[in-house]
């Protein structure tokens, strides 16, 4: 019985597999249906985590105790949580701006605090790594900032111009972003093919057990 | 304008008035009869007026007064209408005629009002038409006219292109005496002035008829001898009202010169239509005939071809004087038809004449101008579009008008809104549409079939034959992984400085407790479970307890799973940590702080798990997602200095941990597969398949390289060829 439900996932994952790996050829019915498996999985999965290990310890954790100040701070976060459910309700989808509001607040407060301190500042405190380096790792940082920058004079005809020095270092910052691209995008390629061979030696090992015994 | 001074005092007043406009005496010029209809002066012996172009009933009563004076009736009859138009005018229907000759205006019922500026006599520019009859008639003149022992003028006598313009001398106009009676007093003079100088009265019945075969030889032998047109002032005009009339002929010519300017074209002289003038004829020789059982008939009227003068140039003609006239015209017309009594003299047979007159002429096969033919054909079309063409205005303003519009009842009343039809969709519009639909569909077919070349369905095949190569090498290199390192050698590269830092921390957390964070799904725990079991089974030989966490719904799964498998090892969970950089703030909180971390997200935690949150000795992170690195870093890194923390990540972020590994935010880093290899080879020196995956890698990567370099050949060599590029 271990065996056949072994055998039995083993198949329906290698036939998964396989119809995933038939949109190299082109899009085709059985690659929609894995791929619309793999999503209804994951989302059921975060769902059933989300309520047992979340949703339903903090119902839970105010009334564990015998306290009423728990009870009464829990009772802004749930109120929170409730009008954030109303979003779903057009009518009363106005209640949950204010959670909201909070929530993005919050999350951005902690974002922008993180970002200054634990990335900003140390990257910056730890750029000098020899003077040329540090110029060259510096120069280039600037060009391709000075890439993102957009704003211009406007031209009879219409169109925005930039200084020409000013184009030419925005040209630097465009070939240090495409090589910096080109370098993840091997590392993707390379993740890619490590899963494809991982998968291949799981099925290949697995087969292998069980028809050898 | 003409113009005639007034014998009393002086005063210029225009040839239209009768009376002077200052004294008030009567006003006459010997030689010139006023014409009935725009009571203008003309020359007598012309048989149509100079001005409107009106028959001249003077003419004939040179011979026959008495059939001149019902001819001059019928004539103005006629030309009541006409003459209002002009020349080129034409009568419109019998009611207007009848109107008109009953307004038949009396010789001075006619008061011209506001005359602009009457010009001198000698001062009007004449026109070149007049300048021609001057020195035609003098030189007529000269030779002299025949006239028969009937009275007849032989033809093209009286041809008035041909006739010199007379010459007036203001000296020689009568003395007339001022007068307030009305036109009987010039009546009067008239016959003082036909005793004296032996005119003809108009014959109306038997014992008034005269015999004018004798007066009117020796008129129209003044006419010859006396080289000139002979004058009649106003006063020789017939006093309607006495049975006979006189003329009088003046004796010196009028002249003209320069008195025609301002007479416009169309009352300068324009031929009378010929149906007019026809019709004249017949009714003078039937009434002629008519009046034989009472009266002598009279001589019938030669048959002269008299022309009408040419039109005036119109450069010779002041716009300014053309209202005047019309508009005097007009106005002496609606006196004729308010002040104007039925001519005495007309007796009973007027009325007769008339309905004679209308049932004659609406006999007549009328002659239509071309140029009215159009304006009636028009007015008719517009009368029948409109409906209205029977319609007679009873009261009002308008009354008496024919086809006149009622606009009040059309302003006045309420617009009514018409309501806009619902849109509908016929039956034509459906059939419209499948039409177009078919077109449509069918456009988008013919597109995929020609879209599909043969370089389309050898893509479809290259790709398929790609991925069966890459299947292919995978296999070989799990099989046979010696071939990968006879291709490139070892597939497994020294360890970086990364990997050896990582080594070193772990080995440094050996029996304290180390928070494993599983940031990754099931999608990559190809790439990232080999490392996770690798570090903690390492962990489980340095007695470490590892305190599993994971802000992946899925992660804590895979938590349970991977260090589920490893023997002997000391796990404690957290379990699923919502919020990101929220979630792990507050997981900082709980590290740092040893009262405010008995529960985590509304789940209690034990001692234990409190106090290895207390001692975490190394925070080993385990992600595939460059966020989650980064948040691990920002929230927890930054904020427990004496922590230290290390990453396993996937190859495609291995560039994202650099920076964070030369700043010291990171302590070691394994980024991928090749990378563990490594590590598992070098550093903990115990073997495992990592490297058949390794080989395969490799194998699988040189084939990818191979054909990227074989298309961008190709496709380098092709692009150059004009003919593959149509």
């Amino acid at each position: 019985m271990d065996k056949l439900g072994e055998i039995s996932g083993l198949l329906i994952g290698f036939l998964l597999t396989v119809f995933v790996y038939s949109f190299a050829v082109r899009d085709n019915p059985m690659y929609r249906l894995a791929v619309h498996i793999l999503v209804g999985v994951s989302a059921g999965f975060a769902a059933v985590v989300v309520t047992r290990e979340v949703l339903i310890p903090v119902l839970k954790s105010p009334f564990s105790s015998g306290d009423r100040l728990p009870l009464l701070m829990w009772l802004i976060p749930v109120a929170l949580a409730l009008m954030m459910l109303l979003k779903m309700v057009p009518k009363f989808s106005w209640l949950g701006n204010s959670a909201m509001a909070v929530l993005i607040a919050v999350g951005a407060a902690v974002g922008l605090v993180g970002a200054i301190v634990g990335t900003l500042l140390p990257q910056i405190t730890a750029t000098y790594d020899g003077f040329l380096l540090t110029l060259v790792v510096t120069g280039l940082t600037v060009c391709v900032l000075a890439y993102f920058h957009f704003t211009g004079r406007l031209t009879a005809d219409g169109q925005v111009m930039l200084p020409v020095w000013y184009q030419y270092v925005s040209l630097a910052g465009q070939v240090v972003i495409t090589v910096a691209l080109a370098g993840i995008f091997a590392g993707l390629l390379s993740t890619s093919l490590i899963l494809l061979t991982e998968r291949m030696w799981f099925y290949l090992d697995s087969f292998t057990a069980i028809f050898t015994g | 304008m003409i113009t005639v001074d007034c014998p009393n005092c002086s005063v210029e007043n225009s040839a239209l008035s009768t009376r002077c406009i200052s004294c008030g005496s009567e006003l006459a010029l010997e030689g010139y009869v006023r014409c009935e209809n725009c009571r203008v002066l003309t020359h007598d012996d012309l048989e149509f007026c100079e001005l409107c172009g009106s028959f001249i009933a003077s003419y004939r009563g040179k011979q026959k007064s008495d059939v001149e004076g019902e001819a001059t009736s019928i004539a103005g009859e006629m030309n009541g209408p006409a003459s209002e138009s002009g020349p080129a005018g034409e009568r419109k229907g019998a009611s207007e005629e009848k109107s008109s000759s009953e307004n038949y205006p009396p010789e001075d019922a006619h008061q011209p009002e506001a005359r602009d500026q009457p010009q001198p006599l000698g001062t009007v520019n004449v026109p070149d038409w007049l300048r021609d009859v001057d020195a035609a008639l003098s030189a007529d003149i000269q030779q002299g006219v025949e006239v028969g022992e009937d009275g007849a003028v032989p033809s093209g006598s009286g041809d008035i292109e041909e006739m010199p313009i007379p010459r007036m001398d203001t000296g020689d106009l009568p003395d007339h005496a001022s007068d307030s009676t009305g036109y009987s007093d010039w009546l009067t003079e008239l016959e003082k002035k036909a005793e004296d100088e032996d005119l003809e009265p108009p014959l109306l019945d038997d014992a008034d008829s005269p015999q004018p075969s004798a007066e009117s030889t020796e008129q129209r032998s003044a006419i010859s001898n006396e080289g000139g047109v002979p004058e009649q002032s106003p006063s020789d005009l017939p006093d309607p009202d006495d049975t006979g009339t006189t003329r009088k002929r003046g004796t010196q010519p009028l002249d003209l010169e320069g008195k025609l300017l301002g007479v416009p074209k169309q009352l300068a002289g324009t031929h009378l239509p010929s149906w007019l003038s026809d019709q004249l004829r017949r009714e003078s020789e039937k009434e002629e005939l008519d009046e034989a059982k009472d009266i002598t008939l009279p001589e019938p009227i030669p048959e002269t071809v008299i022309r009408a003068p040419e039109p005036v140039a119109e450069e010779s003609i002041p716009e300014e004087d053309d209202t005047v006239l019309d508009s005097s015209f007009e106005k002496w017309l609606q006196q004729l038809g308010e002040d104007t009594p039925e001519p005495e003299w007309l007796g009973d047979s007027a009325q007769q004449l008339e309905d004679d007159l209308i049932r004659d002429t609406s006999s007549i096969d009328v002659e239509t101008p071309t140029w009215l033919r159009g304006e009636e054909r028009q007015d008719a079309d517009t009368a029948d579009l409109l409906g209205i063409e029977d319609l007679v205005e009873e009261k009002g303003r308008l009354a008496g008008i024919r086809g006149a519009i009622q606009v009040e009842p059309a302003i006045s009343s309420p617009l009514i809104a018409v309501s806009r039809p619902d849109y509908t969709v016929s039956k034509e519009h459906r059939q419209q549409i499948a039409i177009l639909e078919g077109l449509i569909h069918e456009e988008s077919i013919v597109e995929e079939r020609t879209g599909k070349s043969i370089i389309d369905r050898l893509t479809a095949r290259f790709r398929l034959l790609v991925g069966g190569a890459l299947l292919i090498a995978v296999f070989i290199g799990l099989l046979v992984p010696s071939i990968a390192e006879a291709v490139s050698g070892s597939p497994i590269r020294q360890p970086t400085e990364g990997v050896f830092q990582l080594y070193d921390q772990v080995r440094n957390a050996a029996g304290e407790p180390v928070l494993v964070a599983f940031d990754y799904t099931p999608a990559m725990a190809g790439e990232l479970n080999p490392i996770a079991i690798m570090l903690l089974e390492q962990l489980s030989n340095s007695d470490s307890t590892a305190v599993t966490v994971s802000q992946s719904a899925a992660g804590s799964e895979v938590a349970d799973i991977v260090s589920g498998d490893i023997e002997g090892l000391d796990v404690q969970e957290i379990g699923f940590v919502p919020g990101e950089a929220i979630g792990l703030r507050r997981l900082v909180e709980c590290i740092k702080e040893v009262d405010s971390c008995e529960t985590i997200f509304g789940r209690a935690l034990p001692e234990e798990l409190q106090q290895s949150l207390q001692d975490v000795g190394l925070i080993l992170l385990l992600t595939s997602e460059s966020d989650s690195l980064v948040a691990w870093i920002e929230q927890v890194g930054s904020q427990l200095e004496n922590v230290e923390t290390v990453a396993g990540v996937t190859q495609s972020i291995g560039p994202v941990t650099i920076p964070y590994l030369v700043s010291g935010q990171l302590r070691g880093v394994l980024d991928g597969l090749p990378a563990a290899a490594a590590y598992e080879r070098y550093l903990l020196l115990s073997p495992s398949s990592l490297s058949e995956r390794a080989s395969s890698m490799t194998l699988a990567l040189w084939l990818i390289v191979g054909s990227l370099i074989t298309s961008t050949v190709y496709y380098s060599i092709t692009s150059f060829n004009p003919r593959s590029r149509h």
